[in-house]
């Protein structure tokens, strides 16, 4: 038995219903027991349907899936946050330009390891060695001095664009592309830094040759304000969160250290220049997360 | 057989970072947010598919995850982002089934408005088995409303249909249902 209520109870349930239905049916429910139980038994299927836990896959499935993505590596991206153009370029690395590029990092390292520990000409010892900026060439702009903003404008937010999943039938697909050189924020702090330009592997790699890219005072007061906002919110995060974030910031530290060592024997590397700022930003983006994090939390 | 009742109780600071870490290729990290998630993704590929092609299925939606990393920037959670991608595979998968049923005399639209198979005591069906012998187009309604919490506008986008058939897909699932819990 049904009457033209029963069709109407989910809608009823939902609260899909007009104001004037929903009192009609309201009113019918008091006269009709079989519409009242059947609304009880969908109230209970959908409280069933709510409560329903999930399932662990009873296979190891992870093995599959590590065998499948280590034959396609993700395009390893780096953020470029220094953006002056209102136009935003990308330097990506491949895994196997990486690899090449730690392997001539550990052989350059180990090489400057090797001249410190000789001592260089001049140096007339073995003791630590001073490693002299290269010097600055050039292609200064107005706005390239450190510019620190009180936060109530233009702020750091290389991620704008997160790509929403597909539709069906074109899973995945792209459809919210970063939109060029807007800046976001990251938690209303800081401010973008406009001392360097957009980088990519060719022309602008060459000009980073000589750039002193271990003394970049705009960087260093991002890298040092973000830290200080990690540190006052480090209770907030799971010690878990913490422990990965710690060592992963140690490993960015190090490699930024080889580079440097790297670069302080050959200045001239535009390959280690470009990896050395890649690298540099890449601490700086998983700073900005890890702080957004933080905020977020507060 | 674990039972999580609770997929968001995962640590949304520590998915943030180990997305991050994973789109710079460290896989340890993206096994950190496989481990997190796999039991929601495998689950909600087996309602929406059946247990048949759920662990085919969750691992196209990591391995597709992993592909599309780069575009997650920390905008929504990471389990968000996720989900609705693992939807978005799954029908894509549904839909590509369809056609091979079809192209192979296997067509299977006469199950959106076939009854549903009368079960009997005897079949002691528990819920999640009731849930899985729904007809196709009510079970993938039912698991998007009122298990995963998606709207019928939504619904609508993402199985092609009106919100009305989603509606009354919805109603017929549950009235179907409601049988199994008498």
């Amino acid at each position: 038995m049904s009457d033209r209520w029963t069709d109407r109870l989910s809608e009823y349930l939902d609260g899909e219903l007009g104001p004037e239905e929903r009192r009609e049916l309201e009113a019918h429910l008091e006269e009709c027991t079989e519409c009242a139980e059947i609304l009880d038994d969908l109230r209970r299927v959908i409280e069933s349907a709510a409560s329903l836990g999930d399932r662990e896959p009873e296979k190891e499935l992870w093995r599959g899936i590590e065998e499948r993505i280590r034959r396609e590596p993700p395009e390893i991206q780096v953020v470029t946050l220094f953006d002056t153009k209102r136009e935003r370029r990308r330097i990506s690395f491949s895994v196997p330009q990486l690899l090449a590029a730690s392997i001539v990092l550990a052989v350059l390292s180990a090489g400057s390891v090797w001249m410190a520990l000789r001592g260089a000409p001049g140096t007339g010892g073995t003791g630590p060695v001073a490693l002299e900026p290269a010097v600055v060439v050039g292609d200064t702009r107005p706005g390239d001095a450190p510019v620190r903003q009180g936060g109530e404008s233009g702020s750091v937010d290389a991620g704008s664009g997160e790509e929403t999943p597909g539709r069906t039938g074109e899973a995945g697909s792209a459809s919210g592309a970063a939109s060029a050189g807007e800046r976001g924020t990251v938690d209303g702090r800081l401010s973008a830094p406009r001392s360097a330009r957009p980088l990519d592997r060719s022309g602008d790699a060459a000009r980073l040759v000589g750039r002193d890219l271990t003394h970049d005072p705009t960087y260093d007061v991002a890298v040092a304000d973000l830290e200080r906002i990690l540190d006052e919110g480090r209770d907030r995060l799971d010690p878990a969160t913490v422990q990965t974030l710690e060592e992963s910031l140690r490993t960015i530290d190090g490699a930024i250290e080889d580079a440097r060592r790297a670069l302080a024997a050959d200045p001239a590397n535009t390959e280690l220049n470009t990896y050395l700022a890649g690298t540099r930003e890449r601490k700086l983006e998983l700073l900005r997360q890890a702080s957004k994090i933080v905020t977020a939390t507060t | 057989m674990t039972l999580t009742k609770n997929p968001d109780t995962t640590s949304s600071s520590g998915d943030a970072v180990d997305a991050l870490l994973a789109a710079s290729g460290d896989a340890r990290a993206f096994e950190r947010l496989y481990r997190r998630h796999a039991a929601r993704i495998h689950t909600l590929a087996g309602r929406m598919i059946g247990a048949d092609e759920a662990d085919e299925a969750t691992q196209d939606v990591f391995v597709r995850a992993w592909e599309k990393l780069k575009t997650f920037r920390g905008e929504s959670a990471f389990g968000t982002w996720l989900h609705r991608l693992a939807v978005n595979l799954i029908l894509a998968r549904r839909a590509a089934s369809a056609t091979r049923k079809t192209r192979f005399g296997g067509d299977e639209s006469h199950l959106e408005t076939a009854p549903a198979r009368p079960v009997t005591p005897e079949l002691a069906m528990d819920f999640e088995t009731a849930i899985a012998r729904l007809p196709d187009g009510a079970r993938q309604v039912f698991v998007l409303f009122d298990v995963e919490g998606y709207r019928h506008e939504e619904i609508a986008e993402m199985l092609s249909i009106t919100t009305g058939t989603s509606k009354s897909q919805l109603h017929r699932a549950r009235m179907i249902l409601r049988e199994h819990l008498k």
